[in-house]
């Protein structure tokens, strides 16, 4: 599975790096596929609701009451049908990108089993709601999709007599089964809200709405269409004729001509069949994961810090249990834990300065502990100290698991360190090492801005960097030492450029050499 | 009798408002004096200087702090804020543009063949009983005493069916051959056929046959027709229970 993500990996990186440019980050709407489906089916929802107002629900009147909205009042029940249409048509684009993406970077597996699985009923809860919306306007079209889909259910034969009767001559509809169907293209989409707040219950603090600058370009955009070219009808429905030449909406129907071809048992398997292996995907083959993190109650206050970041809504804050006066206390669910190390990174135990034997802190990795990152850390400062002589600028990078490896961009001077995620370093380690003398700058990276793997690495960075955001990086620590560059993996030429420029920058600056013996006395 | 309780004032309960009338003040006082909405609303002097000293050592503060980062120098460059210059704005503009444009032409183009258009649909569409697979026999009565009382019903009838076999022709070749099961789980309910198949359209010799019971190979209902169909027409082939035949619409 692995082997086949890789170069999609790269194909989906490419486009990213490619709708950064003209949106920047925050707005790319290819890192926004879930919040954009949200979004469109609240525009389809508002809609639908006044093209109910003008619909009328018989099978005689419906096809006129369609017809009028789309002619005599194109410029609002005519814009509101084609905003309901198109609308629906791109939530099902957007819900394939969100979904191949959410697969392309392993984001299904491990805790996030959970989110994918309740996906899949989404897909069917979207297209009976989108095709049971093209049975209303009763035309040749809904026709067409109504009988087969009709035919498609009978194969089951679990009603008495075949549905599909409805449809057989004129006259066979009756009012009270076109009802029947206008309550399933209602209960539909209500279904799919319920499924869809669901799927996002166990996403801690879930980003719902779109950034306003794409909400507000794709409804600009949906309404020129809609005005440019409204959505009609085909020649109303008879059922003593049967249409021949359709224009499909392909979103919704790219499986009726293969229905027709393969006949409803072949479109029930490949429909059950495809459900199932998507809805095991999380666990062919399951993710590997290290250890959840634990808490030492020892050094933990009940900050509730760690419960704040956790982007997995792993740590949940309990009454304290070992009579410590402190109100609360951690406790990780270790089903919930990627061991991710965020938790780490914002405990304000977490700071390498402590002179104990062990270092420890209130919550920690078992396989990645915080007395590793440092240790690995100081190894860093030593090996880029050894390396160049004490004049010129070291460097150490500090990266993550899913960004450029940070040591592909070393260099005489420049180390890199590779933690589970970029927020697990505690700011305090770049205190530490710009003040301990061990490197005269610290350059931070991991995965593309608003893309992180863990969902929140580079957001929490940035605002503990800034100081909004508990533990901060202290005044103290000089910020032209600092640098920010995130990188995907295979933005590695644009990092060591980043590497190579803070280099020289670091070289120019006027104290650098000076303080330089200073600064290695200081020694860690 | 004195009754307190259903005493009125102006038409108010007199029993609502002496509480009020007790209590009220206490509260106000307790709130004003103890919880300290007084020094809220009009503070004392010295509350306010120390407020203003407050303040004032903020305002210090930040300008301290402000200092340090001026000497600090080049900030760490936060989120890319990137600057939208007309090239990103007509960036956007083409990337929404194609976008729109592959939803408005898949939203019904291109178009789809359901059937050739000079094609008529036939449609077979009938519910028909099978035989019973037994004829219903009178219980004896040793059979009848072995039943509990509730259930002597006087025949035993079998309620299985036989499935129904259906075929058709269409100018000697056949279109349609199928068996079809009774439903219900006891297996004696109607057999359902529901079958559609494209034929050319025009003059057609039309030859339909069914029988109800497995146990013989002659067909009971056979019927035979020429029919002209029209490009799109539908023709359904179905049955009638009541009168026993095959019936076209
Ligand atoms: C209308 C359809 C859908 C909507 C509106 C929707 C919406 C969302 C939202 C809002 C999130 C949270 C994103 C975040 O805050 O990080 C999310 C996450 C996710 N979705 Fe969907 N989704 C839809 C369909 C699907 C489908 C069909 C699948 C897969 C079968 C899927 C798989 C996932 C996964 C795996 C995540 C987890 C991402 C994470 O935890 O980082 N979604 N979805
Ligand atoms: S390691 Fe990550 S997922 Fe686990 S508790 Fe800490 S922050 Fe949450
Ligand atoms: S951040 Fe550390 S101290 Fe605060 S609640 Fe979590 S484990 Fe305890």
């Amino acid at each position: 599975m692995t082997s086949i993500r890789r170069p999609l990996q790269t194909a989906f990186l490419f486009l990213d790096g490619l709708f950064d440019r003209p949106f920047g980050p925050e707005w790319n709407p290819l890192r926004q596929m879930g919040t954009l489906s949200f979004y469109l089916f609240w525009i389809v929802a508002v809609s639908g609701i006044y093209v109910y107002i003008l619909f009328d629900t018989s099978v005689a009147g419906a096809y006129e009451s369609v017809e009028y909205m789309t002619h005599e009042q194109w410029y609002l029940g005519g814009v509101m049908r084609s905003l309901h249409r198109y609308g629906s048509d791109a939530m099902v684009v957007t819900m394939a990108l969100h979904l191949t993406r959410e697969f392309i970077f392993d984001r299904y597996r491990d805790v996030r089993w959970f989110t994918w699985f309740t996906g899949v009923p989404i897909i069917w809860f979207l297209y009976v709601s989108g095709v049971s919306g093209y049975w209303l306007v009763w035309d040749q079209l809904a026709q067409y999709i109504a009988i087969a889909s009709m035919e498609w259910l009978d194969w089951l034969g679990i009603f008495g007599k075949p549905v599909a009767n409805n449809f057989l001559t004129r006259g066979s509809l009756g009012d009270r089964f076109f009802t029947l169907l206008l309550f399933i293209h209602i209960f539909g989409p209500l279904f799919l809200l319920f499924i869809m707040w669901i799927h996002v219950l166990r996403v801690s603090q879930p980003r719902i709405n779109p950034p306003r600058g794409l909400a507000i370009g794709v409804l600009l955009m949906l309404t020129v269409l809609s005005l440019a070219k409204p959505a009609v009808s085909h020649p109303p429905a008879d059922l003593g004729t049967t249409p021949t030449e359709l224009g499909l909406d392909w979103f919704y129907m790219v499986l009726y001509p293969a229905f027709d071809a393969w006949g409803p048992g072949a479109m029930w398997a490949l429909a059950v069949g495809v459900s199932f292996f998507v809805a095991a995907l999380p666990w062919m083959p399951p993710l590997k994961k290290p250890k959840a993190a634990e808490v030492h109650l020892d050094f933990c206050n009940g900050c509730t810090r760690c419960f704040l970041d956790c982007p997995f809504g792993a740590v949940t804050m309990q009454p304290r249990t070992d009579g410590r006066p402190f109100e609360q206390e951690a406790v990780v669910r270790p089903d919930l834990c990627t061991a991710c190390g965020i938790c780490v990174g914002a405990c304000p135990t977490s700071t390498p300065f402590r002179r104990t034997e062990k270092l420890t802190t209130g919550i920690d990795l078992p396989d990645f502990s915080l007395a590793h990152v440092r240790e690995i850390t100081v190894k860093a400062m030593e090996k880029a100290r050894a390396e160049v002589p004490e004049t010129e600028p070291h460097i150490i990078v500090f990266g993550c698991d899913h960004g450029v490896d940070p040591p592909l961009v070393e260099r005489p001077g420049v180390r890199g360190v590779r933690l589970p995620c970029i927020s697990m370093l505690p700011p305090s380690f770049i205190d530490f090492v710009l003040s301990r003398g061990g490197a005269d700058g610290v350059l931070i990276t991991g995965c593309r801005e608003c893309d992180c793997f863990n969902r929140f690495g580079d957001r929490w960075m940035m605002e503990r960097i800034a100081g909004e955001r508990d533990p901060y990086l202290r005044e103290r620590v000089p910020r032209e030492r600092l640098r920010v560059s995130w990188a995907a993996p295979t933005d590695r030429a644009k990092l060591e450029a980043a590497v190579e420029r803070f280099q020289g920058e670091l070289a120019a600056l006027p104290d650098t050499a000076e303080e330089a013996p200073r600064r290695a006395a200081g020694g860690a | 009798m004195f009754d307190l309780l259903s005493m009125r004032f102006a038409g108010v309960p007199v029993f609502y408002v002496v509480p009020l009338v007790v209590f009220l003040p206490l509260f106000v006082t307790i709130v004003w004096r103890v919880v300290g909405l007084r020094d809220m609303l009009f503070p004392p002097p010295e509350i306010k200087e120390a407020r203003e000293r407050l303040k004032e050592e903020e305002r210090a503060e930040k300008a301290r702090l402000e200092e340090k980062r001026a000497r600090a120098g080049t900030q760490v460059k936060m989120r890319r804020r990137v600057s939208l210059g007309p090239l990103q704005w007509a960036g956007q503009a083409v990337t929404y543009a194609l976008f729109a444009v592959g939803i408005g032409y898949f939203s019904n183009a291109p178009d789809y063949a359901a059937m050739a258009p000079d094609h008529a649909l036939i449609k077979v569409s009938l519910s028909h009983p099978g035989q019973r697979k037994e004829e219903c026999r009178k219980r004896t009565r040793e059979e009848l005493m072995k039943l509990p009382p509730n259930m002597r019903a006087p025949k035993k009838c079998s309620r299985e069916r036989w499935p129904v076999f259906f075929e058709m022709e269409l100018d000697g070749t056949l279109l349609y051959r199928d068996s079809v099961k009774p439903a219900g789980l006891a297996g004696d309910g109607h057999s359902n056929f529901y079958h559609t198949v494209a034929v050319p359209a025009g003059s057609h010799s039309l030859t339909v046959r069914m029988r109800d019971r497995g146990d013989t190979e002659d067909f009971k209902h056979v019927f035979a027709r020429d029919v002209t169909l029209q490009p799109e027409q539908i023709l359904v082939v179905g049955f009638a229970s009541d009168t026993g035949t095959i019936t076209l619409r």
